[in-house]
């Protein structure tokens, strides 16, 4: 045989043998860059996995997802924008890739260990893509949460609440539902978790997405009869169906000596009154919002008194009073008919849902009609005189 | 002076002498006393009562809802004054005898008569001011509530209004007086109409409205047959209400009457003004009719 007849075989040898002798050749890829994780027991951790196309471009290419093997209890699963999902394809004359998410749920009760969870990528031409995965269990792990608060120290009069905005940080590469609770709450004290956009819905759960912030409101009612100190409340994010959270601690200070906030004001127009018995008089009560926020369900409330009846006209509450607004309130003061003479007090104050006014006293001092008093008597003794005089000159016989 | 101006002047001399005499009878009778006393009690407590309570009956006034409180008690209760001062004015005459010896007189009948209405129209003129003047008086004094021009006249007209209603009944009185035979009869028609006048006569409406039409509640014809009643009339101009009595028909009044300060004294007038006539006008027609009577009546024993 000659050189050429031998360089010949040689190459078709070589042609023949180089394809199956290649034995990581596939139409896909696999990469990955993190195949390793520490966990609290329950926790779900998550592997991202990029699959593309391999050297062929040009034909269409998929890949089948499976989970070789994993330990007993645990779950998982790929996913992909939130579908679990067990294919990817790639279409073809177009080098692509996708991002995969491999999620594993680790069990409540696993033990502290390293695990191996093993997956195969097998794609329509080549040989399956073995990747390990190794998660290890850690009950002294730390979540991966951070919750701070930029201001956590408020002073404040008793029962004039405080509000905390607290932000809870999710540091997981995956979304996390957090339960909110407080712990070291003192008798009459009031806690509660708002949403930051309204202030009207109360948070008991907040879900945060992966790598993302979450703001809330803690409002802190001290109670009414809470002495001079510094009070700590404590707020608890814990993972939700875990007992793994983190803790943030936000001081309240009661100073009884501080002014009260005069967000809401009052002023009558008429502050001494003087009635009689049977008579009535109007006032214009003026309602004004001192302060730098919205009122709501401002209203008038006035005390009763022996021999005074009140008579609020309005058609109830005023919805809205906004800063610097004023509302006017008629008032009808009557002096009932029984009512014993001398100075009487009433006391008015302003209620909203945010604050409520000082009191302010209103005077009234309910006298007699002099005048009543002598036509009355007029009336008798001339009624009585009348009779005497017509009985004695008609009335004998 | 003519035969005619002296005639004239005798009869009226004689009309007043025979008023003063029954003045004078009633007046000098302790029942009188009793009478007003009563009356005079039973306005005060009511009125009073409704200030200490503050009872707003609709009206602003605490004077004008006190004495507007009372409008159903005096309209029950009045007309026995009426009653009373009438019953047996010409029978206790004309049983004693004295009415025979009085027409052996220069006396006419007719002076006889119009004397005794006169002098009856003056006692329960007497009584009835004098014990709202009293009532007021008291009220003001214990209260020192105090009373407007407004208020004052409107409770003149009331009490004018009141001498009318009640003077239906004396009118009664007397026509049953001159008709009847016995004072007993007399007195005891006397309280038959008033209970069937005052007390009942809604409830008697209502009931002969329903039979007639069928209906459980027949307030069109109810309130129609209602207007043979004074009290109607009485309560309409006093309370703006259709009815007073026991049982009556309901109604809920636009215009509550003489102490509804809501409205004017000129709206009051030009809103009850037929109410007001019909109150007038009754007395008088009964008195005529009285008197006409006793004109044609044989008084012998």
């Amino acid at each position: 045989m000659n050189l050429k007849e031998l360089g010949i075989a040689l190459i078709l040898i070589t042609v023949l043998i180089i394809p199956h002798a290649s034995a990581d050749w596939s139409s896909v890829k696999v990469v990955n860059s993190i195949t390793g994780k520490v966990v609290y027991p329950g926790d779900t951790v998550e592997f991202a996995i990029t699959v593309g196309k391999g050297y062929n471009n040009s034909e269409e290419a998929w890949c089948a997802l499976t989970i070789r093997s994993i330990p007993e209890g645990w779950t998982a699963g790929f996913y992909n924008d939130g579908d679990q999902i067990t294919h990817v394809t790639f279409p073809k004359d177009k080098k692509t890739e996708k991002e995969v998410i491999l999620r594993i749920k680790t069990p409540k009760n696993a033990s502290n260990d390293a695990y191996s969870i093993w997956t195969d990528f097998k794609p329509d031409d080549g040989d399956i893509i073995l990747r390990d995965f190794v998660v290890t269990i850690d009950n002294n792990a730390q979540p991966n949460l951070d919750m701070y608060c930029n201001i956590p120290g408020l002073e404040t009069r008793p029962n004039d609440h405080v509000e905390f905005e607290v932000t809870l940080e999710n540091k997981y590469d995956h979304r996390v539902s957090i339960d909110l609770n407080t712990t070291n709450i003192l008798q009459d004290w009031n806690v509660e978790f708002f949403q930051v956009d309204n202030g009207e819905y109360r948070v008991t759960k907040v879900s945060v997405a992966a790598n993302d912030k979450q703001d809330f409101i803690v409002k802190v009612r001290p109670s009414i009869n809470a002495s001079d100190g510094t009070y700590p409340i404590i707020v608890n994010a814990v993972l939700e169906n875990s007992q793994t959270g983190i803790s943030q601690q936000l001081d309240v200070t009661i100073n009884t000596g501080i002014e009260i906030s005069k967000m809401l004001t009052l002023f009558p127009n008429i502050k001494d009154i003087t009635l009689n018995p049977g008579a009535s008089k109007e006032i214009m009560v003026n309602l004004r919002n001192s302060g730098d926020k919205t009122l709501n369900n401002v209203e008038l409330k006035v005390q009763d008194v022996s021999g005074i009846s009140t008579s609020i006209r309005s058609f109830g509450p005023i919805d809205e009073l906004e800063p610097g607004e004023s509302g006017r309130i008629p008032v009808t003061i009557t002096a009932r008919a029984d009512a014993s003479p001398g100075e009487k007090e009433i006391l008015m104050r302003a209620v909203s849902d945010e604050a409520q006014s000082e009191d302010d006293c209103l005077k009234i001092t309910v006298v007699k009609s002099s005048s009543s008093g002598f036509i009355g008597i007029g009336m008798v003794i001339l009624a009585v005189l009348v009779f005497i005089i017509i009985i004695y000159k008609f009335g004998r016989r | 002076m003519s035969e005619k101006k002296k005639n004239k002047k005798t009869r009226t001399t004689n009309v007043l002498v025979i008023a003063q005499k029954e003045f004078a009878d009633i007046i000098a009778s302790p029942f009188f006393l009793i009478l007003t006393a009563t009356y005079t009690l039973i306005v005060f407590t009511f009125s009073y009562r409704s200030v200490l309570l503050g009872q707003y009956s609709g009206v602003e006034s605490i004077l004008m809802s006190a004495f507007s409180n009372i409008t159903k008690q005096v309209g029950w209760l009045a007309p026995l004054i009426g009653i009373t001062l009438g019953f047996d004015t010409v029978i206790r005459e004309r049983k004693s005898g004295s009415l025979n010896v009085l027409l052996t007189h220069p006396v006419f009948r007719d002076n006889i008569i119009l004397g005794k209405l006169l002098g009856i129209t003056s006692i329960l003129a007497l009584v009835i001011c004098f014990s709202m003047m009293v009532s007021l008086g008291t009220i003001l004094i214990a209260s020192g509530v105090q009373v407007g021009e407004m208020e004052f006249i409107r409770i003149v007209v009331f009490t004018i209004i009141t001498f009318f209603y009640v003077l239906i009944f004396a009118g009664i009185a007397i026509l049953l007086s001159v008709i009847a035979s016995d004072a007993a009869d007399s007195l005891i028609y006397n309280v038959a109409i008033w209970l069937l006048v005052c007390i009942v006569s809604g409830a008697v409406i209502i009931a002969i409205a329903a039979i007639i039409t069928g209906q459980s509640y027949p307030f069109d014809l109810a309130s129609k047959l209602i207007n043979i009643s004074p009290l109607h009339y009485y309560s309409e101009a006093t309370a703006g209400r259709i009815d007073l009595s026991w049982g009556g028909i309901n109604n809920e009044p636009v215009n509550a009457g003489i102490f509804d300060v809501r409205f004017t004294l000129s709206q009051w007038f030009n809103e009850f003004w037929t109410e007001v006539l019909v109150l007038i006008v009754t007395p008088i027609t009964l008195m005529i009719i009285s008197f006409m009577a006793f004109l044609k009546k044989d008084i012998t024993l």
